[in-house]
């Protein structure tokens, strides 16, 4: 058993000497989460601590010399009533009983304190999930025609709580920022609601967390918290339409988004391009990854994604554009107007 | 210790063997049977109001059905507990005529109920596949079809055993067995009944 | 009760040896393939569920394995997606419904008429039936792996995924008919356990005196008695939204999604508990033997079993917690489980408590129990973690939950169900398993089971998602999966040594005699292996430990050596439910092809629904009814009025 302890200890060695994932809830940056934080590290420790106790208490027991009894003839200990163990569970079940309480107690506290904002949203995301990127939609609260719509990266002003309403446009979705808040599922046919606070500037990274097909793996999305002023001036530059482009390379390229992309893709401002299928596009640019925060957003990736999206993400719904070089690069140079 | 002392102790005495009434197994077995069929009924009718819950539309949207077979099938289903209940009891004082009589008559009854609702179907405004209120109304009543008819295959054995004289006063536990079976059919359906046709009209939504 | 023509007072013998052979002679199966096919024998029943199970354990292990490679280092291409999504969805299915109820159904069909002093099961040709049954639905589970068309949406199956408009091939349509052919072979199964427990135990065998094993496997049965239905109607449902179009779960016509999940979970919850109850009383009837002496506070732990099992059915939104359901239906759930984390105490302080006052001895067996106990707590506390909502909101769907999954499947399944074969297999086959090889399978499983899972705990708290088939390099997950990985491959190693084991002893093993480990439950007063009949006179039982009476000063002793013989036929005494008095003599049926007959008629009632064949379907099920009157046929034995 101590070599068994011994290994466990080891392999954890790695495991604890490096930066904290991303993803990790253990640490959390707002209202919505930091309650469920303390919560997780109270909880844990509890749990730890019983599950020594009682592997001490089992390891003791059987490896205590008892004082000498009789044996029979094969060897083994005489069989008898043994003494009386009742004390265990006298003490141990009310014990339990006790600290289950204590913790039923605390949960029902941080499930109050998590349930709303501490003040009233001023922003609302209307946050519908599809198979396999988020489809963001922001409001004033008190004013549902103002706002914009982009997709898979969301911006939040620091200390400003944020209401999100979510739902799905095919299967079951679950949207998650491990730092800001817990999960909630994305359901097609109800909305659901939840919030969440970034207490200071930051990146924040998310990802679907309720299986929901082939690339399940592959839908992620970043939150950016950032100062009341720099989101005000992000907020007011996202409403705007996008240019017509001028440069004769992103003009021919206007015309291939036209034949093959407007389909699906929404270009606030081109006319034409009113597609709901996928992402809406209009700032494209201003987003640091695409496909889902598959892959950093860079003339490479969006190359590589453009002309064959399958190859990298295998099972999405954008298909295979057989483009060829000169298509390929007016593309891009229109795209990169989407700023 | 020998077998005098333990005779002493156990005092074994004569033993039926075989058929022994509700001592059978089949009794329990049956009885666990019931269980495990009522949960399905049950989690059914769960299904049913829980769908009704979630929905602002009006539930049936098609409206309250029509109770002008339904209610005939229930007295038809509640005429043929008696009837069995009377073969039954006729059986255990051996006059088998009466027994020929009751049984036949609750396998008519059943028959009957399997035809009316077969009808009742085709009367319905909707199909399985038109909504959700739908495809639970088909769902509920064509499993209990099903169960009412197996329940009818189980009496025809029952009158077929009985022909061939393995079913007499002294050995009716299969009879027993069946019976407990068709009451547990009927009771499935008052649930049914009530959950699908009087709601509606009771507690509209 | 009425009046039956057939009496019989038995009489009481001590066995000779011309009993026994008359007693075999009528008991035995004859050899050959209508003997092997037609056999109603409960032990070769047992051992047939235990060696298919066992299969269903490798295959689920290999594409567990197939998983791990996968994930062992970021973005890796071993598997692609629709074959990751197969493997993981397949490997929950095998071991949930193929590997961990089977089992525990193979040790209670072998085990139960020994423990409960009696001859046989309460219907023995159910019995074969459910075997079969589990056989042909395991083998239809898995038809479609083979071409690529396994299950791809998890064993939980959520729509709308699992819904025809985003899963339209053959995968979940085989999954869905599948689950109701298996949900078949269960509820049979818990029918002939509930009959079997109240009717048939040996005489004097009261409800106080009744060893702790049975009731595991009892309020286990009872469990599935009222929850599978729930799962069987689900997988119907979306069977005919599917192939019919119903509305069920399609929000278009009035269906909910939530629909499915809480008929799946109400079925969920007690199932988990169905799986670890009976392997839980493995442990509570195997270490008070490697402790010399009674288990602590027996009735204690009698109805904490009990208390889980209710208790369960009362627990199953807490899989549904980030589902946005009303934050005081949520609060409820959540006061529930953990309220149900106390019998799960009773239990491990119990178990705790018979180590410290008893004297361990240390063979493979007690290795595997007292494991059980330090995976069980863990398990427990994992779970208890995820209880409490607002934890639960950031832990579920992470690989922390899949931690706690596999430390209470593992730790409360597999480790009793090993340990139960070492302490068994001399009772079974008349050999002992090797200790040696036993320490080796002991420590590698041990060893490899914490390497390979412990560090999901991490993970998980490390935001790791459950089923990604991959994961970005800069997520800090990589160095935990490796260690899992090779923890696994350890595991499995471990597993394997238990296999050899198991096959080497069957013809190497050391001869075993009746009562090898001193043990206290009427299955060791039989031979090993038991003859056909089990027991030549019948037992009466005075006590919870019937073999240590003289060494626990109990004051009434049990009669083994003498007893009331019934060789008239193939019989056994019905007793009363409470005391356990006799008060019928039962005939049990023999060899028959009825069950396999049917069985396979279910099979093609099934095969004809999935491919649409109507005919097929209508056919195999009308062919039913003259098989179930064969089946039932009456017999003069069994008291039916016929003239012999």
């Amino acid at each position: 058993m101590l070599r068994a302890a011994t290994i466990v200890a080891l392999a954890l060695v790695p495991a604890a000497a490096r930066p904290a994932s991303p993803m990790t809830y253990m640490v959390s940056s707002g209202p919505a989460a930091n309650p469920t934080t303390a919560l997780g590290w109270g909880l844990l420790g509890l749990s730890v601590f019983v599950a020594a106790f009682i592997a001490c208490a089992v390891l003791i027991g059987i490896w205590w010399k008892r004082g000498d009894g009789a044996y029979d003839g094969n060897g083994w200990p005489v069989v008898s009533r043994g003494r009386n163990g009742l004390p265990w569970l006298l003490i141990g079940v009310p014990v339990s009983v006790v600290l289950l309480l204590a913790s039923a107690i605390w949960t029902f506290h941080v499930l109050d304190a998590i349930a709303a904002p501490p003040k009233k949203a001023p922003i609302t995301l209307l946050v519908t999930a599809h198979q396999w990127w988020w489809e963001v939609r922001y409001q004033r609260t008190d004013d549902p025609k103002s706002g914009f719509e982009t997709a898979n990266e969301i911006h939040v002003p620091v200390g400003v709580p944020v209401r999100l309403r979510l739902s799905s446009a095919d299967v079951i979705h679950s949207f998650w920022v491990p730092q800001l808040a817990g999960k909630t599922d994305a359901i097609p046919g109800q909305v659901n609601l939840a919030w969440l606070e970034a207490d200071r500037p930051g990146m924040y990274r998310g990802q679907c967390t309720e299986f929901c097909g082939m690339q399940h793996a592959h839908m992620a999305l970043y939150v950016i918290a950032q100062s009341a002023s720099a989101f005000r001036a992000w907020w007011q530059y996202q409403t705007r339409d996008a240019a017509m482009p001028t440069a004769q390379a992103a003009a021919s390229g206007s015309a291939v988004f036209g034949s093959r992309c407007a389909i699906c893709h929404t270009v606030r401002g081109r006319p034409g391009s009113q597609g709901g299928l996928g992402p809406d596009l209009t700032h494209l640019m201003s987003r640091r990854t695409i496909a889902a925060g598959t892959l950093p957003n860079t003339i490479g990736n969006l190359a590589g994604w453009v002309s064959d999206a399958p190859s990298l993400k295998p099972g999405v719904a954008m298909p295979r554009e057989n483009l060829d070089g000169p298509q390929l690069q007016a593309l891009l140079a229109y795209l990169q107007t989407l700023k | 210790m020998n077998a005098a002392a333990y005779e002493q102790r156990t005092l074994p005495r004569p033993l039926p063997v075989g058929q022994a009434g509700r001592h059978t197994p089949g009794w329990w077995g049956m009885l666990a049977l019931i269980g495990t069929e009522a949960s399905i009924f049950a989690y059914l009718i769960f299904s049913y109001f829980y769908l009704q819950s979630q929905t602002s539309q009006p539930w049936p949207p098609s409206g309250p059905p029509s109770l002008h077979l339904a209610v005939p099938s229930t007295v038809l289903l509640l005429a043929s507990i008696a009837t069995m209940w009377w073969a039954e009891s006729r059986l255990r004082l051996g006059r088998m005529a009466m027994v020929y009589t009751g049984l036949v008559l609750t396998l008519l009854l059943g028959v009957a109920y399997v035809v009316l609702q077969c009808v009742d179907w085709h009367l319905q405004p909707f199909l399985p596949s038109s909504n959700a209120h739908a495809s639970l109304y088909y769902a509920i009543t064509a499993l209990h079809v099903l169960h009412a008819a197996t329940a009818v295959v189980m009496l025809a054995a029952m009158i077929w055993w009985c022909a061939l004289g393995h079913i007499d006063a002294q050995h009716h536990t299969a009879v027993t067995i069946a019976a407990l079976y068709w009451y547990f059919v009927v009771a499935v359906w008052i649930a049914v009944f009530i959950t699908l046709y009087l709601m509606p009209w009771i507690d509209p939504h | 009760m009425a009046v039956n023509s057939t009496y019989h007072t038995p009489a009481i013998v001590t066995p000779d040896k011309g009993l026994k052979r008359k007693l075999e002679s009528m008991w035995s199966d004859p050899p050959g393939r209508y003997g092997w096919l037609a056999t109603t024998d409960h032990k070769m029943i047992g051992k047939r569920y235990l060696v298919t199970a066992f299969v269903f354990l490798i295959l689920g292990g290999l594409e567990a394995l197939g998983m791990r490679l996968q994930l062992a280092q970021p973005n890796e291409h071993l598997l692609p997606p629709e074959l990751y999504n197969q493997f993981f969805s397949m490997h929950g299915m095998t071991m949930i419904f193929l590997y961990s109820l089977p089992i525990l159904s193979g040790f209670s069909n072998y085990l139960w008429p020994l423990i409960l002093g009696t001859r046989d099961m309460a219907f023995p040709r159910l019995n074969a039936f459910t075997y079969w049954v589990f056989l042909l639905a395991g083998i239809f589970l898995y038809i479609g792996f083979w071409e690529g068309k396994g299950t791809d949406v998890g064993w939980f199956n959520y729509v709308p995924l699992a819904s025809r408009a985003y899963d339209p091939d053959w995968n979940v349509d085989i999954y869905s008919l599948g689950m109701v052919f298996l949900g078949i072979s269960t509820t049979a199964g818990a029918v002939n356990f509930i009959a079997t427990m109240f009717r048939t135990r040996a005489p004097g065998m009261s409800i106080s005196r009744v060893p702790i094993m049975i009731w595991g496997t009892l309020v286990a049965n009872i469990g599935i008695l009222f929850a599978v239905p729930a799962v069987s109607l689900d997988f119907l449902l979306l069977w005919l939204d599917r192939r019919f179009g119903t509305q069920f779960f399609d929000v278009s016509g009035g269906g909910r999604p939530l629909l499915w999940q809480h008929l799946f979970w109400i079925f969920g919850h007690p199932w988990v508990y169905a799986i670890v109850l009976p392997a839980m009383s493995i442990v509570s009837q195997g270490l008070p033997v490697y402790c010399r002496r009674p288990l602590v506070a027996h009735s204690a732990v009698v109805l904490a079993t009990i208390l889980t099992m209710v208790l369960g059915f009362g627990v199953w939104v807490h899989h549904m917690f980030a589902t946005g359901l009303p934050p005081i239906a949520m609060g409820y759930f959540a006061a529930a489980s953990f309220v149900i984390v106390i019998p799960s105490a009773v239990s491990v302080f119990a178990w705790v408590a018979t180590i410290w006052t008893g004297r361990p001895v240390f063979t493979t067996a007690f290795k595997f129990f007292v494991a059980e106990i330090v995976l069980f707590v863990i398990g427990g506390v994992s779970g208890f973690m995820t209880a409490s909502v607002p934890l639960d909101l950031q832990l579920t769907d992470t690989y922390f939950v899949v931690a706690h999954i596999h430390y209470v499947l593992i730790g409360i399944n597999v480790f009793p169900v090993v340990g139960g074969i070492y302490h068994w297999f001399p009772k079974m086959t008349g050999r002992l398993m090797d200790e040696r090889l036993g320490r080796w399978n002991f420590w590698l499983m041990f060893i490899g089971f914490n390497l390979g899972f412990f560090p999901m705990h991490i993970s998980g708290l490390e935001g790791m998602p459950r089923r990604i088939y991959t994961y970005p390099a800069n997520m800090g997950w990589g160095n935990l999966n490796l260690i899992t990985t090779i923890g696994s491959f350890v595991f499995a190693l471990g597993v394997l040594l238990f296999v050899i084991n198991v096959i080497r002893s069957r013809s190497r093993g050391e001869r075993a005699s009746a009562n090898p480990w001193d043990a206290s439950t009427l299955e060791w007063a039989t031979e090993s292996p038991p003859p056909s009949y089990n027991f030549a006179v019948i037992p009466r039982v005075a006590s919870l430990h019937p073999l240590w009476e003289s060494r626990l000063d109990e004051r009434s002793r049990s009669t083994l050596h003498e007893g009331p013989v019934l060789d008239d036929g193939h019989q056994l005494p019905g007793t009363t439910p409470l005391d356990a008095e006799p008060d019928v003599i039962l005939d049990m049926p023999s060899l028959t092809l009825a069950p396999l007959v049917t069985a396979l008629l279910i099979a093609g009632t099934f095969l004809g629904l999935l491919l649409t064949t109507w005919w097929l379907a209508g056919a195999c099920m009308l062919a039913m009814i003259p098989t179930l009157l064969w089946w039932l046929w009456p017999r003069a034995e069994a008291g039916w009025a016929v003239d012999a």
